[in-house]
């Protein structure tokens, strides 16, 4: 299992960031690689997605991998946790993201992220998990300005 | 056959499968004594349950030339080798409207790197051809990939191999190895042999094991749907990345959807879970969306080898050759380069064992051990019997 944190800040809003994380429809968008998306329940969705893995695997089959994740939304206050439930290569993974807001006109965004991807840690091993954990939150969380300018 | 006695040979291949098969002939025709000792039938694990395609190197040109390269030239001499083993010749790869335009130049820019053939194709001639792909295609390239019969080939290999001298010991376990006394026990007695060849695959750790060595390897299992119908007339590939479902193989009058890679900790207890299969058919509807109506008649699995790098950052290799003295392991690769593998482990066990003799296989015409009709003058005539059947050819090639 790892963990990995970072944080972002935005002159945009906060109840503007929050009104986007807490929207799975808009939120997903911001998924790299995002090939089928639905929504279960007024908190619940599915994605699908591609994950592209470090060029030290160097077998072409495992470069990039299919995650099908399904996700709870869940909110209290300022904090938005997401829990994840899912495959890829075979293998269960498990995901908890909190994400919490601050700030008025501009805003200050923190997430913690733990994933438990199993063979897949094996497969990497716990540093190169983590940057790859590390590179999608980061591409997610920079994405989302440009959403909210679009 | 009951062994009374020890055999003796300069090598003993572990494993028959492609690359056992292939080193074994190589060998052989160097001249050394061989015995193949293998615990189920011939082609009984990766080799045979594969989809049976002769990569064109199209699919590694992006991520790994040197292995498309390889492939390129590999699968022309495997198609020299044994015309009547090629199943199907031509291949396309096809990219679906949405998906990331960029990665078309990628492709293509690599196969021009490469040296591989292809062309580009105008899609609405594509689909007069292949009306069962989907009409989401927005760009298409023809590349020389093959379809491969595994048992016609290698049952033709093996053959000769034994008409040359190659002993091979079918349903045969091995249950220890005796580094200091260069014995194998195995199920039916012991073998004594200079060197040993380890070409057990994804079982090649736990065959090591038997002898005091330990190497990590992490199988990754690739699922393979059968659908009894030919949904295509040439190999579909995907283009994009790899990944999984991007491939549709035409086998004879049957079509094959493959794959997945999926991570296995324990190859004696695999499930496969009806998420990964439904992820597999999903994934393959995409290219041909009447899949999504069918249903596969059997579906079939088979482990591929993950081995460790030297390099503590290089989690994996394609292909590996472990020499650890008295056993060499080969593991990992394709079928397609199966020839050239077995070629550079027999040069390593001739320079062990001091003998100075070429390959001969590249140039080798097989013809295969299951024609009604032999060809005049070839392999075939020596070894050909009516109405040989697979059960018939192994009885035939075991020992």
């Amino acid at each position: 299992m790892i963990s990995v944190k970072g944080s972002a800040d935005f002159s945009i809003p906060s109840i503007r960031i929050l009104a986007f994380i807490r929207d799975p429809s808009r939120f997903a968008g911001c998924i790299p690689n995002l090939e089928k998306f639905e929504i279960k329940d007024e908190n619940k969705f599915e994605a699908l997605f591609k994950l592209e893995l470090p060029s030290s695997i160097a077998v072409s089959y495992l470069r990039n991998i299919t995650v099908k994740m399904n996700f709870e939304l869940l909110e209290m206050q300022h904090q938005i946790f997401l829990k994840g439930e899912g495959r890829s290569a075979g293998v269960k993974i498990t995901v908890s993201i909190t994400m919490s807001v601050s700030g008025d006109a501009s805003s200050h965004l923190k997430w913690v992220a733990t994933l438990d991807a199993g063979l897949i840690e094996k497969l990497l091993g716990k540093t190169r998990l983590e940057t790859v954990a590390t590179t999608i939150s980061t591409q997610i969380v920079n994405c989302i300005p440009s959403k909210l300018a679009a | 056959m009951d062994l009374k006695s020890v055999m003796e040979a300069d090598v003993a291949v572990i494993g028959g499968g492609a690359t056992g098969i292939f080193t074994a002939l190589d060998l052989t025709l160097r001249g050394l004594s061989v015995i193949v000792i293998e615990k189920g039938s011939l082609l009984s694990g990766t080799s045979g349950k594969f989809h049976g395609l002769l990569h064109s190197g199209a699919r590694y040109a992006v991520d790994d030339k040197q292995a498309a390269k390889e492939c390129r030239e590999e699968s022309k001499t495997l198609a020299r080798m044994a015309p009547f083993a090629i199943v199907s010749r031509g291949g396309f790869f096809v990219h679906l409207k949405g998906e990331q335009d960029r990665y078309i130049d990628t492709f293509v820019n690599a196969l021009a790197q490469c040296g591989i053939s292809f062309e580009k194709i105008e899609v609405a001639s594509l689909l007069k051809v292949e009306p069962q792909l989907t009409k989401e295609v927005d760009f298409a390239v023809k590349v020389d990939d093959m379809v491969l019969d595994p048992f016609r080939f290698f049952y033709s290999a093996a053959t000769y191999a034994k008409r040359k001298g190659a002993k091979f010991l079918l349903r045969n376990r091995v249950s220890e190895l005796n580094p200091s006394g260069k014995v194998i026990k195995t199920d039916k007695g012991d073998v004594k042999a200079k060197i040993v060849v380890n070409a057990t695959g994804p079982w090649a750790a736990k065959l090591l094991r038997a002898s005091g060595k330990e190497i990590e390897l992490m199988p990754a299992l690739g699922i393979m749907l059968v659908y009894e119908r030919k949904l295509v007339h040439s190999v579909i590939n995907r283009l994009r990345a790899p990944s999984d479902g991007d491939i549709i193989v035409p086998f004879y009058e049957r079509s094959i959807l493959g794959t997945t890679a999926q991570l296995v900790e324990d190859l004696d207890k695999i499930e496969i879970s009806e998420d990964d299969i439904k992820l597999l058919q999903e994934q393959g509807a995409q290219l041909i969306p009447s899949i999504s109506d069918l249903q596969y008649s059997r579906l079939y699995f088979s482990a591929r080898p993950l081995v460790r790098g030297s390099d503590p950052r290089e989690t994996t290799r394609d292909f590996q050759v472990i020499d650890d003295d008295w056993i060499i392991s080969v593991i990992g690769g394709k079928l397609t380069t199966s020839r050239l593998m077995a070629e550079s482990v027999s040069d390593l066990v001739c320079e062990k064992l001091g003998l100075k003799a070429e390959s001969q296989t590249k140039s080798l015409r097989l013809s295969s051990a299951f024609e009604s009709t032999p060809v005049k003058g070839s392999i075939a005539e020596e070894v050909y019997e009516p109405g040989m059947s697979l059960a018939l050819a192994e009885e035939k090639i075991s020992s």
